[in-house]
């Protein structure tokens, strides 16, 4: 407090001073209040009616009490003719001060509220008398104008359109400025209006609810650390009102609050954006975080089981564990080569590998996916050393979201590819080796040579060995890209392995010119009878396949070195295949009486024939007749009437008469054993001639 | 048949594309772009489709990664397109099919990526790339920057015809979109048209937007 009624004093000190009102009680003054007090001068002189009380100087008036802190030599009088003045400033000190608290308190509360700029400017008009109505304008950046944010007393549809310029209107200048003004009187405050535009000017216009100018105004700025965030106007239009300094400095106390809690609110806000921004990146981080370490882990995996050595099924089992969703790999012939328990239950469409989409992945080597009825397969090409090797299908959900996993699948595949890739490479080396060796017996290469790469395969020169050759049948190739031919050759050497090892027969299998060969060989110990035993199971096997083969089988040779007798006799039972019609397997030794027609020529069995049934060739030719086929079903049926008479459905005295004629034209008598025998073997050879 | 680049602005969030192809009317087809969400760009054998359902998927919060796998996985002509697609944090992903024709790739850097195909030479990408992180100022002209030296470098092999350049602000509120349908030099045609008419409402785009959103006039 300071102000003319201590000017006389000549020596003055700060002092905290109290005064009590008797009849409340109530400590009128501030609890902080301090006045500047003249302190005693002259220690002798008591001042009357005060007494000093723990170095509280206490006078008694009629309705206060007042203390002062500390020696004075002010005497009772003056407080007396003081407190009535006193009292009022301390009332007005006092609801200045319980503004700024309510106020304080109210922000403080709903400083996080959105509607804090309505809060405010209610706040302020009720704290300022004679204040009615105000505007709380904010600065946009973006347009550099002054936006209207709340208002209490006006037309919102159009306070909303107002956009000032930095100085324009009494708010724009004091934005502009920085420096608060108080107008009063209406014709002034119109004036200052003036600056408006024509079009802010008319929605300030339209935005008044009775008077379109109030009595007086106060315009102060929002400011915060040296930036203007906006501006806080009040007016009064009601009750001549008049705004005064007092009145301008609390607004302005008010305003310095609330920019605070604006650029708090505006610092509050944008950190919420920023941890809502964070939050949000954060959960993209961790789910981008969860594919790449899935992919980093499965990509560790594989990369340690190629690095091993551990092959394709180990490929299998990794792929199993990561991805959980059923998922199959099949060669290019659909034959599944892994399949998980649940894809085992699936099946392929039957058109699989002319689908269009399966088509496109055999085009670009790339995967795509076929839409199903209730779940998506995704098809992924396997890609081996010439062309697609086969395909890795996995079926999913069709609502589950399982995008990123089709990176792990691409990676599972490029890594079988290569897996797969290198097997064939080691089979084929193996096949090569296998091969060498089988061109080696047949050639009679060095037998030292050939002794040292059959025991690198795992076979003793001095057991008994049998071959086995082996072709598709035109039929089943015929339409077949070389690559798909290669494929079932395949298949047909992993069934002779197979075979091999489930009954326990040493032994290659391998390409050999055209023909798969499957060499088999048997402990010398155990007999050629065993080995025989053996091999006829094996045939027995072979016969109940079905797989479209045609199959010729030599016999047990004692060595190695004469594994190219079972050769020759193995490749005569495939050229007998051609003259038969149905037999899958030929063993050379079932073969029967063909077996010895092989060791003649074609020659040498044509003039055997003519020689016997020359004679009725020439008549059937010449005639037109059939009676070499009424002698051929004679022979085949071993001359029982009934049967030949059904086969060639004739009447028993037509047959009897064709023989008779038969045997006229021959010349030969049937009852004749020898005659009979060569009339036998020479239909056995025309037939097998006809056949050729 | 295409180059192109896709990009967000650190300090402004702003998404912008520019493509410049020999092919009519490219701005029909591409880039989709939307505020506060992300870009999705096709090209090759163009999938208009995928680009609105791209802008779907990112809207759920997906990534450019996932929405990547997303558009790929349900596109059985993958493989003839080249797909971009930016997400909100400003991360690109791209992929480019095996049955586009050379030369053709992409480059991704932090908040933007370049790609293309039947490209005269590989330099279209870097010189673009090389072009846009030297450049300063907005977007669109970073932009433009970038596209100029792709079509400096040699561009589409097959030629030129047509450009397009969007970016976008706030959304709904169209702050860039200029396009040039069929050009001898669409891509100086393009800069062209940019630099005379960018006073008309891109210099006073937040004006312009408050403007329309209260019913004023500018």
């Amino acid at each position: 407090m300071s102000g003319s009624i201590w000017d006389h004093l000549t020596r003055h000190q700060e002092k905290q001073v109290y005064i009590i009102d008797r009849a409340t009680r109530a400590v009128i003054s501030n609890a902080s209040s301090t006045l500047p007090v003249r302190v005693k001068e002259d220690p002798e002189k008591v001042p009357p009616s005060f007494y000093v009380k723990d170095d509280i100087v206490i006078y008694e008036l009629p309705d206060h009490q007042v203390m002062v802190e500390g020696e004075t030599d002010i005497d009772v009088d003056f407080w007396s003719k003081q407190i009535p003045w006193l009292t009022y400033l301390f009332e007005e000190n006092k609801h200045a001060s319980q503004v700024l608290t309510d106020m304080a308190n109210t922000l403080a509360s709903k400083m996080y509220d959105e509607d804090i700029l309505e809060v405010v400017i209610q706040t302020v008009i009720e704290a300022v008398p004679f204040a009615d109505t105000g505007f709380l304008f904010l600065h946009d950046k973006q347009i550099d104008k002054l936006l209207i944010h709340a208002a209490v007393g006006f037309r919102e549809e159009s306070y909303r359109k107002t956009r000032l310029k930095k100085g324009e209107g009494v708010s724009g200048q004091v934005y502009a400025t920085g420096i608060p003004e108080v107008i009063n009187g209406e014709k002034n405050i119109r004036k200052a209006m003036t600056s408006m535009s024509d079009y802010n000017y008319t929605h300030y216009i339209k935005a008044t609810k009775g008077r379109e100018f109030p009595d007086c105004m106060i315009s102060v700025p929002l400011m915060f650390e040296n930036e203007i965030l906006g501006v806080l106007t009040i007016d009064s239009f009601e009750a001549g009102g008049y705004f005064t300094q007092a009145d301008l400095s609390l607004v302005k106390a008010l305003a310095d609050h609330a920019a605070i809690v604006l650029t708090h609110g505006r610092v509050y806000a944008n950190e919420k954006k920023k941890r809502e921004e964070y939050e949000t990146t954060l959960q993209a981080l961790r789910k981008e975080h969860e594919m790449v370490r899935r992919t980093t882990d499965f990509h560790h995996r594989l990369t340690n089981i190629a690095a091993r050595g551990e092959g394709a099924e180990a490929i299998f089992n990794a792929l199993k564990q990561t991805i959980s969703y059923p998922f199959a790999v099949y060669d290019f012939l659909l034959h599944p080569y892994f399949e998980t328990e649940g894809a085992a239950r699936k099946e392929l469409m039957p058109s699989f590998l002319t689908h269009p989409r399966v088509k496109n992945v055999r085009k670009t080597h790339k995967w795509n996916q076929i839409p199903l009825e209730k779940e998506r397969l995704i098809v992924l090409p396997i890609i081996g050393v010439e062309d697609i090797w086969g395909f890795l299908c996995v079926w999913m959900p069709e609502d589950d979201i399982v995008e990123n996993d089709i990176v792990l699948f691409e990676y599972g595949a490029t890594v079988l590819s290569l897996e797969l890739t290198k097997e064939e490479a080691i089979k084929e080396a193996e096949q090569g080796v296998k091969g060498e060796l089988v061109e080696g017996l047949l050639s009679g290469k060095a037998q030292k040579t050939l002794e040292v790469q059959a025991a690198n395969l795992g076979l003793t020169p001095g057991d008994y060995y049998s071959m086995v050759l082996t072709r598709l049948t035109p039929g089943s190739v015929a339409g077949l890209l070389p690559q798909h031919v290669k494929w079932k050759k395949e298949e047909i050497i992993r069934a002779f392995e197979e075979e091999f090892d489930k009954r326990g027969i040493k032994g290659i299998v391998a390409y050999y010119r055209s023909y798969i060969f499957a060499m088999a060989s048997f402990d010398e110990q155990n007999g050629k009878k065993q080995a025989r035993l053996e091999m006829k199971q094996l045939v027995d096997r072979l016969e109940s396949w079905h797989l479209p083969l045609q199959t010729g089988v030599g016999r047990v040779h004692k060595n190695l070195n004469n594994v190219n007798h079972s050769l020759e006799d193995a490749e005569k039972c495939m050229e007998l295949m051609t003259k038969e019609n149905d037999p899958k397997v030929i063993s050379f030794v079932s073969a029967g009486i063909s077996r010895f027609l092989l060791q003649h020529s074609e020659e040498e069995l044509n003039l055997f024939v003519d020689d016997i049934l020359g004679p009725l060739l020439q008549y059937d030719r010449k005639k037109k007749s059939d009676f070499m086929e009424t002698l051929i079903s004679y022979v085949r049926y071993d001359k029982e009437l009934k049967q030949v008479t059904e086969v060639l459905n004739v009447h028993h005295n037509t047959l009897y008469y064709r023989i008779s004629r038969i045997q006229a034209i021959l010349d030969i008598d049937f009852s004749d054993f020898e005659d009979w025998f060569n009339v036998q073997l020479a239909c056995h050879v025309h037939d097998f001639l006809e056949q050729q | 048949m295409t180059f192109s680049i896709i990009a967000k602005c650190k300090e402004t969030g702003k998404y912008g594309a520019a493509v410049a192809t020999c092919f009519p009317g490219v701005g029909a087809h591409s880039p989709h772009i939307e505020a506060d969400t992300g870009i999705v760009l096709t090209q090759g054998w163009v999938n208009p489709p995928l680009g609105q359902e791209g802008i779907d998927y990112l809207k759920k919060g997906y990534t450019a990664n996932e929405t990547l796998n997303h558009l790929l996985m349900h596109d059985p002509g993958k493989e003839l397109r080249q797909v971009a697609v930016m997400d909100q944090y400003g991360n690109s992903s791209s992929y480019t099919g095996v049955e586009n024709d050379e030369y053709k790739g992409s480059i991704i850097g932090e908040n933007w990526s370049v790609h293309g195909n039947v490209l005269e030479d590989p330099e279209v990408l870097s010189q673009m790339a090389e072009a846009f992180e030297a450049s300063e100022g907005p977007l669109e002209v970073r932009l433009f920057e970038a596209l100029a030296a792709g079509d400096a470098a040699g561009g589409d092999k097959r030629g030129k015809q047509s450009a397009v350049i969007k970016v976008v602000d706030i959304a709904e509120f169209p702050y860039i979109d200029f396009r040039v349908d069929d050009h001898e030099e669409p891509v100086q045609e393009l800069r062209r048209i940019y630099e005379k008419n960018k006073h008309v409402l891109i210099e006073r785009y937040y004006e312009w937007v408050d403007a329309v959103k209260q019913g004023i006039v500018l």
